[in-house]
């Protein structure tokens, strides 16, 4: 199955006419390996979920069995671990949006003392390994706030400082190629300065903030190194109660927990990728009103494209 | 006197503590083309989005037919501002685009439609009310950006150097059209250049800017004829500036002993002897320009001197002495300011090298 996935993908990727013979030989091996090397470890873990044997072990499974499943979605720190998961990724994320793109737009927009500092500081917990931060957060939440550890709100607020370099990264990026003088024409039409951007900024970068959304909930829903320090052994969130069931036992249970992850998160990327056009199209439609004449649905398209 | 359609008064401007704009004071009339003409970096743009409510005047007032405006934020202020670049919204049609202004304003949308329509067809734009503006050729994207504007019927229309992104053949069309657009819809136009050509051809009058102050404002005519100081002089149109009456070996006919100017057309090309010239000096060079013919030529200071002369019933050999002669009334005196010689105009000699060309 593996093979043929990635014959199929590294196909399409040599598929157009540029180069003959050696060249493209070695592109179509080397493309083909570096998609092996990816896609491997993913097929050892949804192969192993599939397995009737008690033990994963990478290797070729035995015998076919769905029971890991039904063990997995009825395992209950797994299922009171997704509910948590999705709560503080969802959270993490809003937070960290709401906050990155304030903070990329007055950094990209904004001349003001300081604002290379502000810049290096965003960026700066990148460079912290993050059980250092759990750590050091534990004792904050020790110490001052006790009533946030092992709360929605507590993790998802560290969640937030390891995905804002990330967002206002991406979104800084996403803005220093608009031009400025877009959302002062905005305003010279008689927009409130909210307003113009929300109608002009917003719409033109919405491809990067999808992508920073999409990371940045990934992130938080599969963190463990902070969280572990941030909340007790007897309710995590999930990737936490993987770790902690992965110390007792090694039986595919995991794994097939891991493999609806896998899933999900395909399933993520795919409304990412149809929200960046679709939803894009639509807001302009909208936006079109009815008093338009003519449909110019493809200009649009590859616009938000 | 009726209130003007804009004033802006002893308008100030800090950049990093650069001053750009030194107290200007311009007065625009009801109905009227007006140009803010300058050289680049001379603050013109600065001013114009000071009048839009872009930027905040350090010092001075704003107002737009008498209502004061200096605090009114950009969005509820009864002007429009043509980018430079056209600044089209690249998400939405060119209808989306000057519907934009009136839905804003919570426009009925049939209003919107038809009003959009309206001014699509005048700039002649209604074909393509469906395209995206990245579609459209730098002259559409101006004339959107004109409809765009003026959707919103401003009280006073701003052009931040309109038709400096077009090819120049379009930009002498586009001249034409930005008039009659004016004439057309009688908004007050105020319009920043730095083509002189440009501002001279369609404006009623003029504001020359030079380092964050107003030279001079005036009809083209009076620009032209009477410059109120050196910069004016040699910034619109070409001019042969005089220390004094007697200066660079000539003797002009005027009683100042300051700075004088004779346009190159006023001077006329006598025999040396002649008792009425002001002068002698050695033809350099003589260049056909059509109906005119260009004589530069070297006085015995070795002075350069301009001449425009009529092509038909002139002939001028290279190394030729010739007298000149100018009428009293064609010298200009030019009043000495103190201001510093900051930038240098950007319209050259025209077609020099041509003129050297056909002279050898």
């Amino acid at each position: 199955m593996t093979s043929r996935t990635t014959s199929r993908l590294t196909g399409r990727l040599t598929g157009r006419p540029t180069g003959t013979g050696l060249g493209a030989a070695a592109r179509g091996v080397f493309l083909t390996l570096t998609a092996g090397f990816v896609l491997l470890p993913l097929a050892v873990v949804v192969l192993s979920s599939f397995s009737a044997d008690e033990v994963a072990d990478g290797g070729w499974p035995n015998g076919w069995s769905l029971r890991w499943f039904r063990e997995a979605l009825e395992y209950e720190p797994f299922r009171v671990g997704l509910a948590y998961s999705l709560q503080v990724a969802a959270l993490a994320t809003a937070i960290s949006l709401a906050v990155g793109a304030a903070a990329a737009y007055a950094i990209a927009r904004y001349r003001f003392p300081g604002a290379a500092l502000l810049r290096a500081v965003f960026v700066m917990p990148l460079s912290l390994p993050r059980v250092v931060t759990g750590f050091c957060l534990f004792v904050l939440y020790a110490s001052l706030f006790p009533t946030a550890y092992g709360t929605v709100g507590g993790i998802a607020f560290a969640h937030c400082l390891l995905l804002l370099p990330f967002v206002v990264s991406v979104l800084g990026a996403a803005l220093a190629g608009l031009d400025p003088a877009l959302e002062e024409a905005a305003r010279d039409l008689g927009a409130s300065p909210p307003r113009a951007f929300l109608r002009i900024t917003l719409p033109q970068i919405r491809p990067a903030l999808i992508a920073a959304a999409v990371f940045a909930f990934i992130t938080s829903f599969d963190e463990v190194d902070t969280s572990v320090f941030l909340m007790p052994a007897d309710q995590t969130t999930l990737p936490v109660a993987v770790f902690l069931r992965l110390e007792q036992q090694q039986d595919p249970t995991v794994t097939a927990m891991s493999s609806l992850l896998i899933a999900g998160s395909l399933l993520l990327a795919a409304a990412a990728a149809l929200a960046a056009r679709g939803v894009g199209a639509a807001l302009v439609a909208r936006e079109a009103g009815t008093g338009e004449p003519g449909e110019p649905k493809e200009t649009r398209g590859e616009r938000t494209a | 006197m009726s209130v003007p359609a804009l004033h802006a008064d002893g308008v100030s401007k800090w950049f990093d503590g650069r001053r750009v704009l030194d107290a200007v004071d311009i007065e625009v009339r009801e109905g009227e083309f007006f140009s803010l003409l300058g050289p680049s970096g001379c603050g013109k743009t600065t001013a114009l989005r000071i009048v839009a409510g872009l930027d905040a005047p350090d010092e001075g007032r704003v107002s737009i037919n008498g209502t004061d405006v200096t605090r009114t934020p950009a969005h509820r202020r009864p002007t429009n501002l043509v980018f430079q670049q056209g600044a089209l919204f690249p998400h939405l049609s060119v209808f989306d685009n000057v519907a934009f202004g009136l839905r804003t304003e919570k426009t009925a949308k049939r209003e919107i439609a038809g009003r959009v329509e309206e001014l699509l067809d005048v700039v002649g734009m209604a074909e393509f009310a469906g395209r995206a503006p990245g579609t459209l050729s730098g002259g559409q994207r101006q004339r959107v950006a004109m409809a765009r504007a003026l959707v919103r019927r401003p009280q006073v229309l701003l052009l931040d150097e309109p038709l400096s992104a077009l090819d120049l053949g379009l930009q002498l069309r586009m001249r034409r059209e930005l008039r009659a657009l004016q004439r057309r819809t009688g908004t007050a136009f105020v319009c920043v250049t730095h083509n002189q050509a440009e501002a001279m051809e369609i404006s009623d009058r003029i504001a020359v800017l030079n380092a964050g102050r107003v030279e001079q404002t005036g009809t083209a005519r009076e620009l032209y004829h009477t410059p109120a100081s050196r910069f004016v002089a040699e910034f619109i149109g070409e001019n042969n500036l005089f220390a004094g009456a007697t200066a660079d070996g000539l003797t002009l006919p005027a009683d100042h002993d300051g700075l004088l100017a004779v346009r190159p057309e006023s001077f006329r090309l006598a025999a040396a002897d002649d008792a009425a010239s002001v002068g002698t000096a050695t033809v350099r060079s003589a260049g056909f320009l059509g109906p005119r013919l260009r004589v530069v030529l070297e006085t015995a200071t070795g002075r350069e001197v301009l001449v425009d002369a009529e092509a038909g019933a002139t002939t001028a050999a290279v190394g030729e002495r010739v007298g000149l002669a100018v009428a009293a009334a064609q010298v200009a005196v030019v009043p000495e300011t103190a201001v510093p010689e900051a930038a240098v105009p950007e319209a050259g000699l025209p077609e020099e090298g041509a003129v050297r060309e056909a002279a050898s």
